[in-house]
């Protein structure tokens, strides 16, 4: 459960969130929609304490970010745009290393990044460095290391960006895996169908701050539209920045 | 804690090792040095020291074939060619009547004592003359009943509190330098690479996002530079200990013999500033918004230690300078060289002074990376 | 050393053995339980004329190796030259000094300057033989110059003056001198070695230090890697011969005036002159008033026979004072004695030798060998005959216990040994090494024809020495250095040397101008 309160933050002189507030929940997919711009990072990044919001508050699992980092942040698996591998080392290093990070010993840690490579399919490369991997082994390997330590939030930024088919159905088959295993899944993107395809809920945002949130259905028939593109395009007022 | 710390390390440890180019200019350094060092002591070292036979031009020598014969007993002789220095001796024509009427006889060196490399041919020339000087004179005193020793009211004894290790002077400073030099630049592509480099590859931010506090990161980036840094320390050391050791010293009259008492020394002495050197050059580079940037403020800052370096080898420090790291840890490596005293209280508060700034170093870098600005290179 | 060494053979001889024996200037052996050995403490030292840091020490001894446990015991100081660049620390090279009785640590400069190649790879080791130096020196002080010149040794009776003096200084002294013969001082060595760990040793004697190299090899063979022997004194020869040595290298100054067109022209009668104030003197002393040399006061000089054979014997020594020579006897003969006062000089030197260890090893190793036929062997020449006298009369008061009857054999060895000879050496002549190496099967004998005493002092034989040590070889050697001309160009007159071109020089207008206007 990821829950965000009246978050305001002013970078440089842009007021990148500006009132913004929104809850995700366990067992549903959250899609964070907004144009380039809108605050969708900057959100993700104060959610990872990377930001020090000006007002408002973040929590995890009702754990505050801030004031409770570390606890707040070991129930967070992260996928960042770009991916931050280290091209030096191997999926497998990359993997264990992470689930170390977020407490886990030794031997637990072993058998998790063991167990999520295979889950991922990442066995013939799980050795290799990742120096010269394709966008989609990297996206995977970056998609390991967010759930490596099995925390009951993940948040994606971007997943899918630069993906091939293949991949992309590799991950919606993995973010709804999540979602049945009761994971709260948070991702942010600007691609229409992406968010339209997996999303049991989406959060649009324009400006820093919240303009609609509903399932895509609901989204719809507020905005009377049929698709959920219209209906996004009607409710930020323009179609600036967003991809079908 | 500390597991993470360790997970940190072990990891910092794994990447920077892998890093082959880094490691390996460190480590060129390391191995390089030395040997140039060798070769170029070695060049100094036959200009400086007296070859057995001196080649000069001698004037007239038939005036004076007493003398021409006392200078050749002592291989100083007439010669030409590639191997006869640029001195002229020029015998007056009447060398020989001033010498039987007990006048000074006049001889004339003809020579460039600016010229470093004739600077030690020169000098032994006048000695050899001036011993010359004394013969005679004895010789004409005795002829008169007169003893010799009234010439000597005071009988100069010198005692030299050098050992064969301790007169090196300046070379020993630059081989300690090199030494000490190394704990800095074996570290400095892995400090930009571990910290610029990791913020341009993305990878920092995801770290930061990490249940950790910024302090533990900087302090594992830290020690495995500074495990680098030693290495570096410990490949010079072996490197220099052979190098130096083919290095003719003993015709000078002194040795510079790293032994094994030294290299333990040197290590435990090295240690602090491998530190120092690892969080400098970490902070720097985190300061710094790009990795070529950090390259540039890096090198700039490097300046400081081979300064404080530089003064300390040729013996120009101020006396408060010699409180200061790395001044005062080569100065004990010299002194422990030399065999002579280590100025304790200099080295204690110097390498206290070497961890206050480590400590301080570490903890900017820390807060540095709690600023969204250095964080995201803004 | 170069000229001070073995200058008290003839401590026997009338002038010295006359006169030196007053005061007893050090106590030999000290009271004390000799005690079990421990490292010694090294502390920095110095020795006169040499910069260079040492590292002293000392170790006790018993004084009767005989009897270890009970009586006297003895401190021998040693001293260590650290080599430059140790690349062989389990060895050093040990010098001996002359005399007999001379003390290595005073003749450091001179050792460090005869090894400095060989200090290059390997420490220098010094030992205070015991009864010199530091190692309880046993000295009895002589006359001051003043007295010494008022001396008429033609009408005094010098024998029963000699026991005198002698009987003074053994009372004084107080010692049994048979514990300070050659062969008693060698295991002061080896216990240094061994306290000190070094598990070999190169040796370098010089003068009487060859004996006492020789001695040590002959005693410890095993210790020994390489001996270099520098104006060889064999074991088979009897101090005795040194006046022959003495007379040849006199006469080999005359024949090289005779050679030279300068000195030939400037004392035509050189020879007979010095034969003449020979005989002059041996039949009356010339009483005369000259400059003290030092205080310039005017004193009386009863001048002897005696007088100028001390004279003549100390400045065949060094090629420079040998290069006075025929000056110093022309102007004598003149009735000029300042140069011979000059020459008179050089006994200063001898002040600081062991007077005990000198007697020991003439009257416990010399003495005891004398024949009929050697004594009138040594009697032909005026040094030898004076010597015998007074050894003679002083090792009747020494009573020193005579060493073993073998002691005279050559040393046999197989240890590599390079000796070294000068040709004009007025007391260990070439001759001397011959002897020396008959029963060395590895032996090599170098002589430097223009070298006098002690030929490392004067020629490239460090570098030679060096060489030897580190090849422990001598087969390798390249003894064509050796040849160089030492020798120097006559004094013609008080200022200099004389060139062919002299006179014709002298006949100059140059000359002439200077001249007229002195």
């Amino acid at each position: 459960m990821i829950k965000v309160t009246d978050l305001h933050k002013k970078i440089g002189q842009v007021q990148a969130l500006n009132g913004l507030s929104f809850a995700a929940h366990n067992g549903t997919i959250t899609g964070l929609l907004g144009p380039n711009g809108a605050g969708k990072t900057t959100c993700l990044r104060t959610l990872f304490g990377l930001l020090k919001a000006d007002s408002g508050s973040a929590e995890i699992d009702g754990l505050n970010v801030v004031s409770q980092s570390r606890q707040a942040k070991q129930q967070l698996g992260l996928f960042p745009d770009p991916c931050g591998l280290y091209e030096r080392l191997t999926p497998r290093e990359y993997v264990q290393f992470f689930a170390q990070l977020n407490g886990m010993a030794g031997k637990d840690a072993k058998d998790a990044t063991d167990e999520v490579l295979s889950l991922l399919k990442m066995q013939d490369i799980a050795d290799r460095r990742c120096q010269g991997f394709s966008q989609g082994q990297r996206m995977k390997t970056a998609l390991a290391q967010a759930i490596v330590h099995k925390p009951t939030n993940i948040v994606l930024d971007e997943p899918t960006r630069g993906l091939d088919v293949m991949s992309t159905r590799v991950l919606r088959d993995l973010l709804l895996m999540l979602k049945q295993q009761g994971h709260c899944v948070l991702f942010s993107s600007h691609v229409m169908q992406e968010v339209a395809a997996l999303c049991d809920q989406v959060v649009v945002i324009a400006a820093g701050r919240v303009v609609a949130q509903g399932s895509p259905a609901e989204l719809c028939l507020r905005t009377g539209k049929t698709n959920l593109e219209d209906a996004f395009i009607s409710l930020i007022g323009t179609d600036e920045g967003i991809a079908a | 804690m500390m597991n993470l710390f360790r997970t940190l390390f072990r990891k910092e440890l794994l990447d920077a090792s892998r890093d082959k180019r880094s490691v390996m200019a460190g480590l060129y350094y390391a191995l390089g040095t030395p040997v140039l060092m060798c070769l170029l002591f070695s060049v100094l070292l036959k200009q400086l020291s007296a070859s057995d036979e001196l080649l000069i031009s001698i004037d007239n020598a038939d005036a004076a074939p007493a003398l021409v014969q006392y200078l050749a007993n002592n291989d100083i002789r007439q010669g030409e060619g590639a191997d006869a220095k640029a001195i002229r001796l020029a015998v007056s024509t009447d060398f020989q009547q001033q010498l039987q009427q007990g006048r000074p006889a006049t001889v004339i060196i003809d020579a460039d004592r600016a010229d470093d490399q004739l600077r030690t041919a020169i000098q032994r020339l006048e000695r050899e003359l001036g011993r010359y000087n004394s013969e005679i004179a004895t010789l004409r005193l005795m002829a008169r009943g007169i003893d010799p020793q009234l010439m000597q009211p005071i009988d100069v004894q010198m005692q030299d509190q050098a050992t064969p290790d301790s007169r090196g002077g300046t070379f020993l400073g630059i081989a300690s330098l090199s030494i000490i030099l190394t704990l800095f630049y074996a570290a400095m592509n892995l400090a930009i690479d571990t910290s610029a480099g990791e913020r341009e590859r993305n990878s920092l931010t995801l770290l930061l996002s990490q249940p950790l506090s910024s302090l533990q990161l900087v302090l594992a980036k830290i020690a495995a530079i500074a495990c680098f840094s030693m290495l570096g320390l410990v490949v010079i050391l072996l490197v220099s200990k052979f190098a130096y050791g083919m290095v003719p010293w003993q015709q000078l009259g002194f040795n510079i013999s790293l032994n094994t008492d030294f290299m333990l020394f040197t290590l435990l002495v090295g240690l602090p500033l491998a530190l120092l050197s690892a969080s400098l050059q970490v902070m720097v580079s985190f300061v710094a918004k790009s990795f070529k940037e950090a390259q540039t403020y890096v090198t700039m800052v490097l300046l400081v230690p081979v300064a404080l370096s530089m003064v300390t080898t040729y013996n120009i420090a101020p006396e408060y300078l010699q409180w200061l790291p790395i001044a005062a840890q080569q100065q004990a490596m010299i002194g422990f060289l030399k065999g002579s005293a280590i100025a304790m209280p200099q080295l204690l508060v110097s390498s206290l002074l070497t961890l206050a700034i480590f400590a301080a170093c570490s903890y900017a870098s820390s807060r540095l990376l709690k600023s969204e600005k250095v964080v995201f290179g803004l | 050393m170069n000229t001070t060494t073995l200058k008290h053979l003839c401590a026997a001889w009338p002038l010295i053995a006359a006169t030196a024996l007053l005061m007893p200037a050090a106590v030999a052996a000290q009271q004390a339980k000799a005690s079990q050995q421990a490292a010694p403490t090294l502390t920095p030292c110095y020795a006169k004329n040499l910069s260079d840091r040492m590292l002293c020490g000392s170790i006790r001894r018993p004084l009767d190796a005989a009897a270890p446990s009970q009586g006297a015991s003895i401190d021998i100081h040693f001293a260590v030259l650290p080599a430059i660049n140790p690349q062989h620390k389990q060895e050093a090279v040990l010098a001996f000094a002359g005399g007999p009785g001379q003390s290595a640590f005073d003749a450091a400069a001179t050792f460090a300057y005869a090894l400095r190649y060989a200090r290059e790879s390997r420490d220098i080791l010094l030992v205070d033989q015991r009864g010199t130096g530091k190692s309880g020196l046993l000295q009895c002080d002589g006359l001051d110059l003043t007295s010494q010149f008022a001396l008429d040794e033609n009408n005094l009776d010098i024998v029963s003056m000699t026991r005198s003096e002698t009987e003074l200084c053994r009372d004084k002294l107080q010692v049994d001198l048979s514990h300070y013969t050659t062969v008693a001082a060698a295991a002061d060595f080896e216990a240094v070695r061994l306290a000190l760990g070094y598990q070999h040793l190169h040796l370098y004697g010089g003068s009487y230090g060859t004996r006492m190299a020789q001695e040590y090899m002959r005693q410890y063979p095993s210790a020994v890697l390489t001996a270099t022997l520098d104006g060889v004194v064999p074991f088979n020869q009897s101090f005795g011969a040194m006046g022959a040595a003495s007379d040849a290298s006199l006469e080999a100054i005359y024949t090289y005036c005779d050679a030279s067109p300068e000195c030939r022209q400037q004392f035509p009668n050189a020879r007979s002159q010095l034969q003449q104030l020979q005989q002059t003197l041996t039949e009356r002393s010339i009483s005369t008033t000259v400059r003290h040399p030092r205080t310039f006061e005017l004193i009386e000089l009863k001048l002897t026979r005696a007088k100028l054979q001390q004279a003549l014997r100390f400045a065949l020594y060094r090629n420079s004072t040998r290069a006075m020579l025929p000056l110093v006897i022309d102007q004598a003969s003149k009735g000029d004695y300042s140069a011979l006062i000059g020459l008179m000089l050089a006994q200063d030197f001898a002040a600081d030798l062991s007077v005990g260890v000198n007697f020991a090893v003439v009257c416990g190793e010399d003495r005891p060998f004398w024949t009929a036929k050697s004594q009138a062997e040594f009697a032909k020449s005026y040094l030898g005959q004076s010597w015998l006298q007074g050894a003679k009369t002083s090792c009747d008061v020494w009573q020193v216990t005579p060493v073993a009857a073998d002691y005279t054999a050559p040393l046999q060895t197989d240890t590599p040994v390079l000796l070294l000879s000068g040709g004009l050496d007025p007391v260990t002549p070439p001759g001397w090494a011959e002897l020396a190496m008959v029963k060395m099967r590895n032996a090599r004998h170098l002589v430097a024809p223009h070298a006098t005493h002690i030929v490392a002092s004067q020629s490239c034989a460090p570098k030679l020495i060096s060489q030897f040590i580190n090849q422990q070889s001598a087969a390798e050697l390249d003894e064509r250095c050796l040849q160089q001309e030492l020798r120097k160009a006559f004094l013609t007159n008080a200022n200099g040397t004389a060139m062919p071109t002299a006179t014709a020089l002298a006949a100059s207008p140059t000359y002439t101008t200077i001249s007229a206007q002195e």
